[in-house]
């Protein structure tokens, strides 16, 4: 924050729901979201490459 | 296009001290072809409601004073003309994430800080006489660095960065950019200066590259671009790369 405060009182817009303001928004928290599913999918697939694996004689 | 249509504009007018939320005023404009927001608002302050408060100065794109959110979108009123809204209503409101002084005029001192603390200016290694004569610089040096001079310091940048929104001590992408104009000009050496600016915890990191504000930038500016720049430089100083890579200190 400024350390100049202003004399007068002010009104600031509350950021409540910001990324349903602008699609552009919408479109950056889908891409966010999309790293929840990549992070699964790295996880689970060495755990299925391993499963998959033939045993060792 | 006819010379008196009668769109109208809505305008946000939140008077903090008279009102503890904000109104919509709606007011009838004529307009022209070539009449932009600026000229309608100049038109309602002249003819209407004399009490009505903006910034403006130029009216051509140059001084960045006139920035607005037309239509939920942060812009230059002065680059935005009524025939592109007509026949729908205009609704111009003050920037977002600033405080709002009146009506659409923001109080801009908390970037005005931030833009103090980059240092915008050039920092020599050493003063140079006079009698040296100019800095030489190639194309290529100044090309580097050139399209970061162009800021005009509009804010909104800031209005589009929902960081600056969430934290309002992040340096935000103007700034920043500003940061990296002078760290990439060859004739500086400041960067022992700006890297506790630009390595702190309001500084880079606090950019999630949502990438609206190099969208919005009215001067055609990749803020982003700059500030992952930096980021590199960051983590360079973080493992203390340069000192790795020359282990005798800095270059002479």
């Amino acid at each position: 924050m400024s350390r100049h405060q202003p004399a007068l009182k002010t009104y600031v817009r509350p950021m409540r729901r910001w990324w349903m303001r602008n699609p552009h928004f919408a479109r950056y928290m889908l891409r966010e979201a999309s790293a929840v599913f990549l992070a699964g999918y790295a996880v689970m697939m060495p755990a299925r490459q391993a499963s998959a694996a033939p045993p060792h004689n | 296009m006819c010379s008196t249509c009668d769109p109208t504009a809505a305008v946000g007018c939140p008077h903090p001290e008279r009102d503890p939320q904000p109104r919509f005023q709606t007011y009838a404009v004529p307009f022209a072809r070539d009449t932009s927001v600026l000229e309608g608002l100049q038109y309602i302050k002249d003819h209407i409601d004399g009490t009505l408060t903006f910034r403006w100065s130029c009216r051509m794109a140059i001084c960045g004073s006139c920035g607005k959110m037309i239509n939920g979108v942060p812009r230059l009123s002065c680059q935005a003309f009524l025939r592109d809204f007509y026949p729908h209503k205009v609704r111009v409101e003050p920037l977002d994430h600033f405080p709002v002084v009146r009506d659409l005029a923001v109080d801009q001192s908390g970037f005005l800080d931030q833009l103090e603390r980059v240092r915008p200016y050039l920092v020599p290694d050493e003063e140079r006489p006079l009698a040296a004569g100019r800095y030489r610089q190639t194309p290529a040096q100044m090309a580097r660095y050139y399209p970061y001079s162009q800021c005009i310091n509009c804010l909104l940048c800031y209005t589009a960065c929902p960081q600056y929104g969430l934290d309002p001590d992040f340096t935000g992408s103007a700034a920043l950019a500003l940061l990296h104009r002078y760290n990439a000009d060859s004739r500086d050496r400041g960067w022992k200066a700006r890297r506790e600016v630009a390595n702190a915890e309001a500084g880079v990191w606090v950019c999630t590259l949502v990438g609206y504000c190099s969208q919005v930038c009215p001067k055609g500016l990749d803020p982003v671009h700059a500030i992952n720049q930096n980021k590199v430089r960051s983590t360079m100083d973080y493992f203390n790369v340069l000192r790795l890579l020359m282990p005798r200190g800095k270059r002479r």
